[in-house]
């Protein structure tokens, strides 16, 4: 069983070192004790170095020693030299040195590594151990997931991660407010953690298969008793494994630093730690005011008056589209539908424009409704606005009266930047209806208030804690990896690696920037200073459309921005992108990826 | 549907045709092959270079599909997964994973064939122990030599104890002793009723331990039958006797009878050396214009390299005659130390055949190890011939080709 097993043992002069530097700390344990305290520059610096020295030599050893022994042994071993390695050096070393916030963050973020790395090895001794039952399918997953750890490119990233989270934890970010503190280290940890993860499931999945057919292992794997299909199943597997390992480790490790240190640290005022407690650290959901009249009902009977008293200008406006959209020469009934069409919609503009504008001497009314669990809960919860001024600017705030039944408060409205106000419970009627009035006085002269239509009026209240959102975000970023695991899996069975990583690498760009491909698709060609679309601009314009909207699903939910808000990713949400992203678009990733594999010659040519 | 038939593998009008990005036919490397591999015997696929041999064996396996023809293992299509559970494999190389250690990759192959753990593990230990590689079971297959990973390789290929063993140029990279082990292997695994294909360039390994051979020419088959069908000389006679008397060897059996008493023991046509067979199947196909779109030598040596002395070389001529009369003082020195050399080579090899003293073998011929079913058992057939390259072959191994 264990023919290589050796006794590793220590030179005799590194023993030497060892005992010296053990009698140095007795030594100064009895000083101490008979009250005689051995501090001063030398004492200290002949210490730490005789205690760094011999720690490098314990550390080697126990190395040496792990190397002969199992993954658990061994990692248990690293685990603890490298804990008592760290506290006791940067006990020394802090004695000394550490001094500036900076300097106590870069001490305990070099814990905090160790403590991942160590955790990072012990977990992956558990699934080492989970894959080793089963059949054919576990073992390529178990032989997968030892490829990816021995690849130095996969360990490059899940070092980074390591290192990166407690850095961007105990390292201070912004020396003002919490709140922004820690929003900042959930924006990035989140943001490494999805591009480490990211990367290494494209590279590994792409890097693994086609490795295995150019270096011709393949060849002993495809005659044995397994199906390709299932072979395939097995690489996946392996791929998730280990995103699981570094998703549920950079998962803890965020959770952890952000409730258990970043939010434990004073926060630099009540108000910012009101904010950390009801906007940061929560999940919230939001929701829009409803006009009490549809807007389109606005806009219809503005477009049926039009067409009693000026059917001249919808004719004009449809042959106009008709030139535009590139129909040509059309008829009356066609350039009737078209002005319909297109005066609607600029009526519908147009009610919204206003229903989100308040003139000076104005006041508007916006109901929100569905608060009544709210009001239940008596919680307080937040009035979130965004507005810009047009007009004589009078500078970053503008003040305006706010009315919710009998109560009327008057409030510095800040321009342009998105705020939230925090609003009493009782404000909400029995109905659950939120009924606000915004006033803009008359003493605002010349200034007219706009607000955003997508996000510049909404509510905001609780539904869940920090931890269960945090949890939805990771476990979407899981189904993400899964689908590109198949993505890279399913390029590498026709193309070989630099290809097969571009193309993996290009679907995912698209996939990440859908919606703005969308957007921009839908007006391309269509200047007509330029000459109106040609077919190759439709060709274009359609491929870039359906391309668009096909992977579209990939980034219509933002978790990591939500979570950083404080914003509810639903369960619902985590369903729909775990139906959609995680098992449709992965079974179909895994499906053309079979089909191929089992049609591919795996053998190469050499005659 | 395949028939069903004792044939373990059935091939019929095999024909792979590899093709380029467009489609274009490039090259035929098997071309109308017609095959059978009948159960419980050793059949050797022999061939030069780019004959056809490896495609033919990679088609059997499903790692290559057949343009046309049909090929059957077991009686089922080669895409049978069911099939493979009965299959054990040696590629050319041991591809391996090299972050694997030996344990491992046994294991691993082992879960392939749903072998359970137990089982598993005992049938790692024995092979571990059996190729050898007990002793560094924990260090990573990329760590390994050549030869080490060719042993693990083997391994593999029979921890399913399959009943069809395929081995592709299995004893390249092994050393004499693993080459024996090799051969041992075969007629040992064909005693217990598993049939074996094999391809090889050795040809003497060919010769040792095959019952059937076929001789693959630009992806043609060019002969087949049994070792001694095709290596027998049926238009000339020999005959064997004890050892005869100086000048009696001119007389004929009369002669024999008359003057020794002794009667004839055997009278048999001769056989020649597969090499011989071999050799003479490709030339033969060369001269008759046959394509191949592998290996094809002139048989000349390059020009560069037998190039002799010209205007480049008169400096290096002038040398020589300086140092002439030295080398010529030294020579005799030199003849006596090359004897002794050679000598002690001669010695060398006659002691790896296990037959002979080492110091004995300097003045003797150099004997061939018949590796037939009655060598296998502890005798050893002694035969008063020149030395062949099959011997060294058995000697050397792969490495030293």
């Amino acid at each position: 069983m264990s023919g290589e097993r050796k006794r590793v043992r220590m030179a005799g002069w590194e023993m030497g070192v060892v005992v010296v530097w053990l009698t140095w700390i007795v030594g100064s344990w009895i000083a101490a004790v008979m009250g005689i305290w051995l501090t001063g520059p030398l004492v200290l610096t002949l210490g730490t170095a005789l205690g760094a020295t011999a720690i490098f030599l314990i550390t080697r050893w126990a190395i040496r020693w792990g190397g002969t022994r199992g993954l658990l042994a061994r990692y248990l071993i690293y685990g603890l030299v490298s804990l008592f390695a760290c506290f006791y050096l940067l006990g020394m070393v802090g004695a000394m040195m550490l001094k500036t916030p900076w300097e106590v963050g870069a001490g305990r973020a070099v814990i905090g590594f160790f403590v991942n790395v160590w955790v990072f090895g012990l977990m992956l001794a558990l699934v080492k151990k989970l894959l080793s039952y089963g059949g054919g399918v576990m073992g390529v997953a178990r032989a997968m997931l030892l490829e990816a750890i021995e690849l130095k490119v996969v360990l490059g990233f899940a070092v980074i991660l390591l290192i990166g989270i407690p850095l961007l934890a105990f390292v201070p970010i912004d020396e003002g407010r919490l709140a922004y503190r820690i929003q900042t280290f959930l924006s990035w940890s989140l943001t490494l953690t999805g591009l480490v993860t990211t990367t290494m499931t494209v590279i590994l999945a792409c890097m693994s298969l086609c490795g295995e057919v150019r270096d011709k292992q393949i060849h002993s794997i495809a005659v044995k008793p397994i199906h390709r299909s299932a072979f395939l199943a097995g690489k996946w597997l392996g791929i998730m494994s280990l995103n699981t390992i570094l998703l549920t480790m950079a998962g803890v490790s965020i959770f952890v630093y952000t409730v258990g240190y970043l939010a434990q640290l004073t926060p630099y005022d009540f108000q910012d730690g009101k904010v950390i407690e009801n906007e940061v650290l929560v999940a919230r959901t939001s929701v829009k005011p409803v006009p009490e009249v549809p807007l389109e009902k606005y806009a219809k009977d503005e477009l049926d008056k039009v067409m009693q008293e000026d059917r001249q200008r919808v004719l004009d406006r449809g042959y106009g589209e008709a030139e535009h959209q590139g129909y040509g020469a059309v008829g009356e009934d066609k350039a009737i539908e078209l002005g319909r069409e297109a005066l609607f919609k600029q009526f519908l503009r147009e009610t919204e424009t206003t229903w989100y504008l308040i003139r000076p001497g104005e006041s508007r009314r916006y109901v929100f409704e569905g608060l009544g669990g709210v009001r239940n809960k008596d919680e307080w919860f937040q009035f979130r606005y965004q507005l810009k001024v047009s007009g004589d600017r009078p500078g970053n705030q503008i003040l305006m009266g706010l009315q919710v039944g009998e109560r009327l408060a008057s409030h510095e409205f800040a321009i342009n930047t998105a705020q939230q106000l925090a609003l009493d419970p009782n404000w909400i009627d029995e109905e659950g209806k939120l009924v606000m009035t915004l006033v803009n006085p008359v003493e605002n002269r010349g200034n007219t208030v706009t607000f955003r239509a997508d996000e510049g009026l909404q509510v905001l209240y609780r539904v869940g804690g920090f931890g269960d959102n945090l949890f939805r975000t990771v476990a979407s970023s899981w189904f993400k990896l899964s689908f590109l695991a198949a993505l890279g899996l399913a390029t590498a069975t026709f193309l070989s690696f630099p290809v097969a990583l571009l193309f993996s690498l290009m679907i995912l760009m698209l996939s990440a920037a859908s919606e703005f491909l969308v957007s921009a698709m839908s007006s391309y060609g269509r200047i007509q200073a330029l000459g109106g679309p040609t077919f190759i601009d439709e060709v274009i314009r359609t491929f870039g459309m359906v391309v668009g909207w096909i992977f579209s699903g990939y980034a219509a939910y933002s978790p990591a921005e939500s979570l950083v808000e404080g914003r509810a990713f639903t369960w619902g949400a985590l369903g729909i992108l775990t139906l959609t992203v995680g098992v449709l678009w992965t079974g179909i990733a895994m499906g053309v990826g079979i089909l191929v594999f089992r049609k591919r010659e795996l053998a190469s040519v050499q005659v | 549907m395949v028939k069903q038939s004792n044939a373990v593998i059935e091939i019929r009008g095999l024909t792979k045709v590899f093709k380029d990005f467009w489609m274009r036919p490039r090259v035929t490397a098997v071309d109308a092959l017609d095959l059978e591999v009948r159960s419980d015997e050793v059949f050797g696929l022999l061939g030069p270079n780019g004959s056809g041999k490896s495609t033919t064996i990679k088609i059997i396996l499903g790692l290559l599909f057949a343009t046309k023809g049909r090929v059957s293992v077991f009686g089922k299509l080669p895409s049978d997964v069911g099939t493979k559970r009965r299959i054990g494999y040696l590629p050319e190389e041991s591809y391996l994973y090299r972050f694997l250690n030996a344990r491992e990759t046994l294991d691993y192959y082992g879960r392939l064939f749903h072998i359970d753990r137990k089982n598993r593990q005992k049938r790692i230990d024995e092979l571990l122990s059996w190729v050898g590689l007990e002793a560094v079971q924990r260090r990573p297959v990329g760590e390994y030599s050549k030869g080490m990973q060719r042993r693990i390789g083997l391994a593999q290929a029979l921890i399913n104890a399959p009943d069809l063993l395929i081995l592709d140029e299995p004893t390249s990279g092994l050393d004499p002793i693993g080459t024996r082990q090799i051969k041992d292997l075969i007629l040992e695994l064909k005693r217990k009723g598993t049939t074996v294909l094999l391809s090889s360039h050795l040809l003497a390994d060919v010769e040792d331990v095959c019952d059937r051979v076929a001789i693959l020419y630009g992806g043609k088959k060019r002969r087949e039958g049994t070792v001694d069908e095709l290596l027998t000389v049926s238009d000339t006679t020999t005959i064997e006797t004890a050892n005869l008397r100086e000048g009696t060897m001119a007389k004929i059996e009369a002669l024999i009878e008359n003057e020794e008493g002794e009667s004839i023991l055997r009278v048999d046509h001769p056989r020649q050396k597969l090499e011989s067979l071999f050799l003479d199947i490709v030339h033969q196909a060369e001269a008759e214009g046959a394509v191949t779109h592998g290996a094809l030598s002139s048989g000349k040596m390059a020009e560069f390299l037998s190039e002799e002395s010209g205007g480049a070389n008169e400096g290096a001529a002038l040398i020589d005659s300086l140092v002439k009369e030295e080398v010529a003082k030294a020579d005799t020195g030199a003849e006596k130390k090359a004897e002794q050399e050679s000598g002690h080579e001669e010695g060398v090899i006659s002691a790896l055949t296990g037959d002979q003293e080492p110091g004995d073998g300097a003045h003797e011929e150099i004997k061939e190890v018949d590796t037939s079913d009655e060598a296998s058992e502890g005798g050893v057939r002694v035969r008063d011939e020149d030395a062949d390259m099959g011997v060294i072959d058995d000697l050397l191994g792969g490495d030293e080709k």
